[in-house]
């Protein structure tokens, strides 16, 4: 039996990585062209799609998830599960706001403007000092 | 022929065989890189509450950014992570010599990426773009600084990780030029093919995430 079968990464044909290769930059150039044809919310939609696809070949082949061992597969499936949760609760929460911000006169403040970071630093040195004689 | 050299190759003393150690590497690698995905996943999560809130934000800033720049360094990555696993199939097929040639291509490749990263950076830099007190640029939108705090923390964490792959590159460089990376034991190199595919991946999604908005 030779080394190469029973290696994790056995040694494949030039040509299964000139065809990962020459699949991503097509699919770069595909997700070019559906930019470049303005769909609106459909592009943004559909170039998030070749990039999981372009990310489903790195993954699956290029880095050989698809030969792992099913041990290696249940760190890798458990920290996507996770992110797909984070993702998911995320989108739940945020799509589903409506016109709050509007309703409540953005008074969230979450759309602060930018403040220079000079100001507001006197106070951060008053607690601090507060804090420490507190301690003592 | 491959066979003798993994036997006769020095395993940890912890390890049974050659091949235990090597699984087990991979193992660590891949939990390595399940973290890499939850830590950028934290972002890219930022990314969607902020898309969401400000999709006009988001159209304006886009018009700030570059998409041919943002696809050669696309091009510039898929084709040094082609040229790594190129470096492995060199150790695999016992043609040492190409070892340390494809892995120079690879680190000239990742050096492109972040020459044509730091274009971009000087261009937003120049513009007032720069986060915090260095935010100048007068948008209509007055939320615009937040795309670019994001545009900077995501850039900049994916540079720091292409800036630690080429440190490691020179490293299997430097382990192929004395000869110890060959057909029966080449795991350093595998396992920062495996890092570099992650870098790779991340900027697949970052590409059309950050350049394609608009």
């Amino acid at each position: 039996m030779s080394n190469s079968e029973k290696s994790l990464h056995p040694i494949r044909p030039l040509r299964f990585y000139v065809a990962i290769v020459s699949s991503l930059l097509l699919l770069t150039a595909v997700s070019v062209v559906i930019h470049l044809l303005e769909l609106g919310v459909w592009s943004s939609v559909l170039t998030i799609v070749v990039a999981s696809v372009q990310a489903l070949i790195v993954v699956l082949f290029s880095m050989g998830l698809r030969y792992e061992k099913g041990f290696t597969m249940i760190f890798v499936a458990g920290s996507f599960l996770f992110l797909i949760f984070f993702v998911a609760l995320t989108l739940a929460d945020v799509v589903t706001r409506g016109d709050m911000f509007n309703k409540e006169h953005r008074n969230y403040k979450i759309k602060t403007p930018v403040k220079p970071m000079g100001q507001g630093t006197e106070h951060h040195s008053g607690e601090k000092k507060s804090h420490e004689s507190r301690e003592h | 022929m491959s066979d003798i050299s993994i036997s006769e190759r020095h395993v940890g003393h912890h390890w049974d065989t050659a091949e235990q150690e090597e699984s087990a590497a991979r193992l660590g690698m891949w939990i390595f890189i399940g973290q890499e995905f939850l830590f950028f996943g934290t972002l890219f999560v930022a990314y969607i509450i902020f898309r969401v809130f400000y999709p006009e934000m988001f159209h304006e800033a886009s018009e700030h950014l570059s998409w041919k720049l943002g696809a050669l360094n696309t091009v510039f990555l898929i084709l040094s992570s082609f040229s790594m696993v190129l470096a492995i199939r060199s150790a695999q097929t016992n043609k040492l010599k190409n070892i340390g040639r494809y892995l120079w291509i690879t680190f000239l490749f990742a050096l492109a990426f972040l020459v044509v990263k730091g274009f971009e950076y000087d261009a937003k830099i120049v513009h007032g773009l720069l986060p915090s007190k260095w935010f100048t640029a007068a948008g209509h939108e007055p939320t615009l600084h937040l795309f670019f705090g994001m545009y900077f923390a995501f850039t900049g964490l994916h540079a720091l990780h292409v800036i630690v792959g080429m440190g490691l590159i020179l490293w299997l460089i430097r382990k192929a030029n004395r000869g110890q990376l060959y057909p029966g034991y080449h795991t350093p190199l595998e396992m920062v093919s495996l890092y570099w595919h992650t870098v790779e991946l991340i900027w697949i999604f970052l590409f059309p995430c950050l350049y394609f908005v608009g």
